[in-house]
């Protein structure tokens, strides 16, 4: 979705095909404007808090707390003084370490799913896609004690499988990548199977390139909903050296007192990943959720 | 279990029609190669890459993880964040080498020290071999069955009951057996800052006072502090002990039986009604949201010590253990001279001792390692070194004996302070009443945050408060021994003791003191001559 | 035959493809299902039934659930829960407001006008930086100031996706961090919000101590008259639907008597008897007004619809008792201003940690996966649609309500049932992160009551109970929107 296909839809209100004259000229300045100021006043707004957090992140201690803003001089410091007072270089490994396993299994076998669900016809199919879709409106929270306790049965509490496995079998993904795969014209398959290729070489060959879009969109959405994913983590985990970073953080000041600069450079830096996905990434993601996904 | 957004959706279609993915432009015949090109890797050798990747990531986690790379074994110990434990874990090592005991390391864990955390992991099957417990944490765990008996190997190795303060025997001993060995322990006292008496010209507070006392000595010294008009900014303290003011009152949160609730009464009405008037009328203490607001102080105990140094609170309601950051403050600010008064009292002057004592997991394969640790409490090597460093009183008494202890040479202006201390742990602290059909953790549970919170914001009326936490707390005893034939006979052999208790109390005679359970009542009973 | 075996083939090869999706979704996701049913039935408790205390886990039935609709505490939590998502209009409409805003800011027009622009905006920008420092204004408005000639410059240069990110970055970064960096934005001494409070409130204060305290107290009478303009435009709307057919009088009803709770409530907030009085008559009122000529009017093939109806009921009810709750503040000022307006102490408030969460909630949210829906409805909307519009003469606010509105009420209607589902089941991260559920149990909601119970007093009977009784809403929000959801999209 490109700002210039938006663009095509736009409102009739400035005529495109109209000669430029000064006085449109004039109209489609001020018309900018009025649209521009009140959305940057608001986006101000929005980003006010994610200032005040850089700025106290650079201050002294003795400044934090005042009303002024701006630290008396930027202490970058303070960012090297986190990876001291908490084990912070440990936590960002571990949530990315999790992540991307959760992200690989997930894809993986989502996407072995989905063809089985798109590509392939075999009895009972809808019935077995409709449960699936069923299981997407659960509650999780229904789910969290009896997973636990699964947890407690396999000796699997407070170890990183125990993080990883209930969080890799999703039906989201199974779903979306459906999605995609459906758009695939059939007569690919049929002249591949004229060619005397099984389903596997299918699923390699033709249906995963062709997904490539949506396995993007799927790893980036997985990957973000479990670097930030924080119940699972906080009921499993009990050693330290396992916290990953929203474990790290909601205990920063049980471990390292209460100081608000170090807090918040820690939070930036936990923070500043995902903006700089986002920002990378915008074109997959705001896809994605606008064909159906939705950050999990 | 996903990261739910606060009103967020984990959604699905659009009901609209969807827009799909695209073909892939390069797609001219079917076959990897050509879908491939060059430059652009396949599919499957990425995942495969990422599988390589992956498994080496987790050999190398594996490999860097702390526990790997430790010379001797390791104990973690759940505590609290107090830069006081690394200092009294300094001797360890020297003093198992020089016993020839097994070598072994503690490390601290204080992110894990909630007791609710400990229990959920302990009944997981992974939790931390030494666990704190502090006030009435014994019963939750025991309850749990996750603490060793250590009954034979303490008596055997010395770390038993006779090492320690008699009053502790119910902190630490649960139906006979004893499960911790106290790391520290203490009464909790008002900690005078004269400086800042001093400074508003207001005398000094005595030792022992009356709540009507309290409240003129309290209302002085803040209007005195403060410029009218204007929300104060200094305090006369910072808490109130709704617990001991109640039983200076005479009354327990049990019955003499412990069967039943008696929160339900006036004198603790009149408890709650003081705490409002105190903190919201007289301003003597900060209100909930004031005291949340005290803002970054960092170091240990948070703001309060602080405050306390600065003269913003004139008291401070705390152990001992306060010393530990107050003589950090004298090197910049001077030392402040201290004095201890007791709580406000109604009739009976009484005190409640707070241990903090240490127990050892039952899913732990370290317990012989642990028993030794447990003796590093007892020793010299540890006590003396809580001397020094002005924690809590050490739990052996041997040492708290000593005149270094009382009136440690180097700090003047604490001297006679710890004196006042270790006589109330000798004469009037009474231990908790704890009732065998409930968890101490529950009643304070709801007395504290259901009740007392509830009242303090303006939810309840006080009589509504107290109500509400008698009411609670035996819709629990109920319910527990409705489910427990064991505390069923119990209960109903203690009801018609109680029966009895009451038939004598109200013929104005004497009881006999054998029929009384609640180890308040024995006391008050015996202090009032109603006993026999 | 050939076609049969061919089939066959694939059956084994699609289970061999969804083994291991589904083993994991069977043993993590629909075997807990069951067995947490299961657990709703029992009286396990960690701390009774555990690896090192063996007692046998015993059936109890029902149990779990009638001590639970029986405690207080559960219903109080239960509408902390339905408390929160009176934020979810608000959240709503911010949405769409800012989608609207984002649909029109874009480089549509001719692309010659673009340096023009920009170079205007840089000039501004500028020379307001310029005209700010020499009034000799703080480091703190300078910041202010720079910042937003920069994100407005940028938004000239970069257009829409400079924005976008701009809005979308609290809740793609919502977690964790973002409530422990709002848990310092609330502190209420020393944090920012509360320091640019203290100002504004000193000059109210100032300003309502020196006029006669009837004006403020005038707000109160005001308030009861807007509700009530509210109220006769709802029941007007709403009679209409059902005479169109497009309501069930079932769902007529009930939207009535949901949208009426402001005025039972006013009963026992409003400070003035006579103030509730006159809007329970002057609700009386309306809906004898309203109700008299619908008699006998009604279209007898109609659809009876209901989604129409519960929207409207949905959008209605806050706005009723944010009026509501305004009143009451104004009459409330000037005694509140004698004694000194100060800031709200926010989380540590029993009262401000409820609208605490929810502005968080709201910032988090206006500009969240709503806003990139309602963006790509938006532009879904055939331009034909606004140029005939235009023919016939139509002002900007009628194309909103005849074009815009309707056409993008799939979208709304589904994100509504989203944000329901959602809101059922959120609450448990803030209040894990910010509040403990405190202070006194204001923030506990049913999902936190789920983690309380269950992973920290291990009763894992309780949590499952709660946790079925919170599955039983969502299932019904949920069926609803299947229901109702074809029928009134189709509309």
């Amino acid at each position: 979705m490109s700002t210039n296909e938006i663009a095509a839809c736009e409102s009739p209100a400035l005529p495109r095909t109209a000669a430029l004259s000064r006085a449109p000229m004039a109209r489609g300045l001020i018309y900018a404007l009025c649209w521009n100021v009140p959305l940057a006043l608001i986006a101000l707004t929005m980003a006010l808090p994610f200032i005040w957090m850089v700025l106290t992140s650079l201050k002294p201690l003795s400044e934090v707390g005042l009303a002024n803003w701006l630290p008396s001089h930027l202490r970058w410091e303070n960012y090297a003084r986190v990876f001291q007072v908490i084990d912070f270089a440990r936590y960002y490994w571990n949530s990315i370490f999790v992540a991307a396993w959760i992200t690989f299994l997930q894809v993986l076998t989502s996407a072995m799913a989905a063809f089985a669900f798109s590509r392939l016809q075999w009895p009972g199919r809808n019935k077995i896609f409709l449960l699936y879709l069923a299981t997407i409106m659960l509650p999780g929270l229904v789910m969290v004690i009896p997973n636990y306790w699964i947890m407690i049965e396999l000796h699997l509490v407070n170890s990183f499988t125990g993080l990883i496995l209930p969080l890799a079998f999703g039906p989201f993904g199974v779903f979306l990548l459906r999605q995609f795969m459906l758009t695939i014209p059939p007569s690919l398959d049929e002249s591949a199977r004229m060619d005397g290729a099984g389903p596997w070489r299918i699923f390699w060959d033709i249906t995963m390139p062709l997904s490539r879009p949506g396995l993007i969109t799927l790893t980036i959405f997985t990957f973000m909903g479990t670097y930030q994913n924080f119940f699972w983590p906080l009921v499993m985990l009990k050693s330290q050296s396992l916290y990953t970073l929203p474990i790290g953080l909601l205990y920063f000041n049980s471990t390292s007192g209460q100081a608000t600069n170090l807090l918040m450079a820690a939070v930036t830096m936990s923070i500043a990943p995902l903006v700089v996905i986002f920002i990378v990434l915008q074109k997959y993601i705001v896809k994605g959720i606008q064909i159906g996904a939705v950050k999990g | 279990m996903e990261n739910l957004l606060p009103w967020g959706i984990r959604a699905v279609t659009l009901p609209g029609g969807a827009e799909n993915g695209r073909f892939h432009p390069r797609l001219r015949e079917w076959g990897g190669a050509v879908i491939g090109g060059p430059g652009n890797m396949d599919i499957k050798h990425i995942l495969l890459l990422g599988l390589v990747l992956l498994t080496a990531a987790s050999v190398l986690t594996d490999v860097n993880l702390p526990s790997h790379r430790r010379r001797y074994p390791v104990l973690h110990w759940v505590t609290d964040d107090n830069p006081a434990r690394v200092v009294e874990l300094a001797p360890l090592k020297n003093w198992l080498r020089r016993h020839r005991y097994p070598m072994f390391t503690v490390h601290l864990d204080f992110a894990n020290d909630d007791m609710s955390k400990f229990v959920i992991q302990g009944v997981s099957g992974d939790a931390d071999t030494l666990v704190d417990t502090f006030d009435d944490d014994l019963d939750y765990l025991h309850d749990c069955n996750l603490l060793y008996n250590l009954t034979p190997d303490a008596k055997k190795m010395g770390f038993d009951l006779s090492h320690t303060y008699p009053a502790v025997k119910a902190t630490v001993v649960r139906n006979g057996r004893q499960y911790l060995y106290p790391t520290n322990v203490n009464v909790l006292d008002y900690w005078v800052n004269k400086a800042a008496f001093a400074k508003y010209h207001q005398p000094p507070p005595p030792r022992t006072w009356t709540f009507a006392e309290f409240q003129r000595i309290g209302r002085a010294f803040v209007r005195a502090a403060n410029p009218p008009g204007r929300r104060p900014k200094v305090f006369f303290t910072n808490s109130v002990d709704t617990r001991i003011m109640r039983r200076s009152l005479g009354l327990s949160a049990f019955n003499e039986t412990l069967t039943r609730c008696t929160l339900a009464d006036p004198r603790y009405v009149r408890v709650l009604r003081l705490m409002y008037r105190w903190t919201f009328v007289d301003h003597l203490l900060p209100t909930p949201a004031e005291e949340a607001s005290f803002a970054t102080h960092p170091g240990y105990g948070g703001p309060d010590f602080q405050m306390f140094n600065n003269g913003q609170f004139a008291m401070l309601y705390t152990g001992r253990w306060m010393l530990i950051q107050l003589r950090k403050f004298y090197k910049t600010t001077g030392p402040v001279p201290l004095a201890v008064c007791e709580p406000p009292y109604g009739n009976f002057p009484n005190a409640l001792l707070f241990t903090r004592a240490t127990g050892i997991y039952i899913g732990s394969p370290r317990k012989k390692l642990a028993e030794y640790f447990l003796k590093y409490l007892t020793s010299r090597a540890y006590n003396m070194q809580i001397i020094r460093d002005g924690d809590a009183e050490p739990p052996n008494p041997v040492y708290a004996r000593s005149r270094r202890f009382l009136d440690p040479p180097q700090y003047p202006n604490e001297w006679g302070c710890t004196a006042v201390e270790v006589r109330a742990i000798q004469t009037i602290a009474i231990p908790r009443a704890y009732s065998p059909f409930v968890l101490p953790w529950t009643v304070s549970r709801i007395m504290r945050t259901d009740a007392e919170a509830g009242f303090m914001a303006g939810i309840y009326t006080a009589r509504q408060a107290a109500s509400l936490a008698a009411d609670r707390i035996n819709r629990h005893i109920i319910h527990n021994i409705r489910h427990s034939q064991r505390l069923r006979r119990l209960y109903d052999k203690l009801r018609r003791r109680q029966k009895i208790i009451d038939c004598l109390r109200k013929e104005k005679r004497k009881v006999p003191l054998r029929l009384i359970t609640n180890p308040f009542y024995r006391r008050y009973y015996v202090a009032k001559g109603w006993a026999r | 035959m050939r076609r049969l075996l061919r089939h066959r083939g694939d059956l084994l090869a699609a289970l061999a493809f969804l083994s291991p999706n589904l083993l994991g979704l069977l043993v993590f996701t629909l075997f807990p299902l069951g067995f947490s049913m299961v657990m709703a039935f029992t009286n396990w408790n960690l701390r009774h039934q555990n690896m090192f205390k063996p007692n046998p886990v015993r059936w109890v039935g029902f149990d779990n659930f009638w001590r639970l609709l029986q405690e207080a505490d559960f219903w109080r939590f239960l509408g902390n829960t339905l408390f929160l998502m009176i934020g979810i209009p608000f959240a709503i409409a911010g949405s769409l407001f800012l989608a609207i805003l984002l649909n029109k800011e874009s480089r549509g027009g001719d692309r010659r006008i673009y340096p023009l622009v920009i170079s205007v905006v840089a000039v501004l920008v500028s020379a307001m930086l310029l005209g700010l420092w020499g009034m000799g204004a703080s480091a703190m408005e300078l910041l202010l100031g720079t910042t937003a000639g920069g994100i407005l410059l940028l938004g000239a240069i970069g257009g829409r996706a400079v924005y976008r990110t701009l809005l979308y970055l609290p809740s793609f970064t919502s977690g964790v961090a973002i409530f422990v960096l709002w848990k310092d934005l609330y502190n209420p001494d020393t944090g920012p919000i509360n320091l640019a409070l203290r100002p504004v409130l000193r000059n109210i204060q100032n300003v309502v101590r020196s006029i006669p305290p009837f004006w403020p107290r005038l707000g109160l009478w005001a308030a009861v008259l807007l509700m009530v303009a509210i109220l006769a435009g709802a029941f007007r709307r709403l009679g209409r639907h059902w005479r169109e057919g497009d309501l069930g009088t079932g769902i007529f009803l009930s939207a009535t008597g949901f949208m009426i709770i402001p005025t039972i409530t006013a009963w026992f907030w409003f400070p003035k008897v006579g103030a509730a009085f006159l809007l329970t008559l002057l609700t009386a009122a309306i809906v004898i007004w309203q109700w008299t000529p619908l008699a006998g009017t009604r279209d007898a093939d109609g659809r009876g619809g209901s989604a129409g109806g519960l929207l409207l009921a949905l959008m209605t009810l806050p706005a009723l008792f944010v009026v509501e709750g305004l009143g009451i503040v104004c009459f409330n000022l000037p005694a509140q201003a004698a004694n000194g307006l100060h800031a709200p102490s926010w989380l540590a408030s029993y009262y401000w940690a409820k609208p605490g969460l929810m502005i968080m909630s709201f910032w988090i949210a206006v500009g969240s996966n709503n806003m990139l829906l309602y963006l790509a409805g938006l532009s879904n909307v055939p331009p034909e649609l606004y140029e005939a519009a235009d023919l016939d003469g139509a002002s900007r606010l009628d194309k909103f309500r005849h074009v815009t509105w309707p056409m993008l009420a799939p979208t709304t209607f589904f994100i509504c049932i989203m944000s329901i589902i959602g809101g059922l089941q959120g609450g448990w991260d803030m209040a894990v992160a910010m509040t403990q559920g405190g202070p006194a149990g204001a923030t506990t909601t049913l999902s936190y009551e789920i983690y309380a119970q269950g992973f920290q007093r291990g009763a894992f009977d309780k949590a499952s109970a709660v946790a079925w009784i919170m599955f039983v809403f969502v299932l019904l929000a949920t069926l609803a929107s299947w229901k109702f959801g074809n029928r009134y999209v189709n509309e």
